[in-house]
C-alpha cells in the first residue's frame, strides 16, 4: 500500500476506533444513569439517548474500526495472521462488534418499552440496565488499545514461514 | 502503524531456524480469558440462561409487564 494512502487509512482508523471508546462513554454515562435513578422523565430519556447512541453512532464506527483495521494490516507486512497482537486484536473487535450487533435488539426494546406513555413508573424502575455489556466492552476496547500501542513481540508460524518464504525466494 | 523494521524481523532480530513458540504473555492472557469465560457462562447459567432482551427488561418478555397490582402509576 503506498504510503499517502496508508496514512490516510491509518488516519481514520485512529478516528473511528477513539470515536468508538468515546461514544461508549457517552452511552455508559446514560446506562448509569438507569441504574441510579428512579425518575421516569430521566430514565425516559436515558434509554431513547442510549437507542440513538447504539445506532446513529456506536454501530457505524465499530464497523468503520474493523473494515479500516482490516485493509490496514492486509494492506502492510504486518498482516492480519502474522503477528499474536495483530490476530488478537481482530479477534477481540470482531467479537466487540458482533456482541454489540446483537445488543442492538435489547437496547431498542427497552427503548421501546421506555417510550410507551402507558409503561408506569415502577415499570420503568425495573428495566435493568445494560451495564455489563457496556463495561464489558469499554474493557474490550481498551485491552485493543494497549496491544495496538505497544505491539507486544510474538511472530506466528504463519508469519514465520512467509518470513522464511520471504527470505528463501525474494522477489 | 509503522511497518515492522528489516527483512528478517524476528522476535530478537536474530534469524531463526525453528518456527517461534507461543509467547508467554499470549498463554497467560488466554488463560485470564478463559476464566473469565468460564465464570461468566456460570452466572448465565445459573441466573437461568436468559440472554434476550428479557434478562434486560427485568422480565421474560421485552413488552410491558404490569408490576402494581390495583392502580397503576402512569406517570
Amino acid at each position: 500500500m503506498r504510503s499517502g494512502i496508508r496514512k490516510l487509512v491509518l488516519s481514520i482508523h485512529i478516528v473511528v476506533s477513539v470515536g468508538w471508546i468515546g461514544a461508549l462513554g457517552a452511552y455508559l454515562a446514560l446506562d448509569l444513569t438507569t441504574v441510579r435513578s428512579d425518575d421516569p422523565y430521566l430514565l425516559r430519556s436515558a434509554y431513547a439517548g442510549m437507542d440513538l447512541i447504539v445506532h446513529s453512532v456506536i454501530v457505524p464506527l465499530a464497523i468503520a474500526t474493523l473494515l479500516t483495521g482490516m485493509i490496514i494490516s492486509l494492506g502492510t507486512r504486518w498482516g492480519l495472521f502474522r503477528y499474536y497482537w495483530v490476530m488478537i486484536t481482530l479477534l477481540l473487535t470482531v467479537m466487540a462488534t458482533v456482541v454489540l450487533l446483537v445488543e442492538t435488539r435489547t437496547i431498542g426494546a427497552l427503548a421501546e418499552v421506555a417510550a410507551d406513555p402507558s409503561t408506569t413508573r415502577d415499570e420503568l424502575a425495573a428495566l435493568n440496565s445494560t451495564l455489563v455489556h457496556s463495561v464489558g466492552g469499554l474493557v474490550v476496547l481498551l485491552a485493543v488499545l494497549v496491544l495496538n500501542v505497544y505491539k507486544p513481540r510474538g511472530l506466528t508460524r504463519y508469519g514465520w514461514r512467509k518470513q522464511d518464504q520471504a527470505v528463501r525466494d525474494p522477489i | 502503524m509503522s511497518e515492522p523494521v528489516g527483512k528478517r524481523e524476528s522476535d530478537g532480530g536474530r534469524r531463526m531456524a525453528q518456527p517461534p513458540g507461543m509467547p508467554g504473555w499470549v498463554k497467560v492472557s488466554g488463560l485470564v480469558v478463559l476464566v473469565v469465560g468460564a465464570l461468566l457462562v456460570a452466572i448465565m447459567l445459573l441466573s437461568g440462561g436468559d440472554h434476550g432482551p428479557g434478562l434486560h427488561t427485568g422480565a421474560g418478555d421485552p413488552t410491558r409487564t404490569p408490576l402494581v397490582v390495583g392502580g397503576a402509576d402512569a406517570s
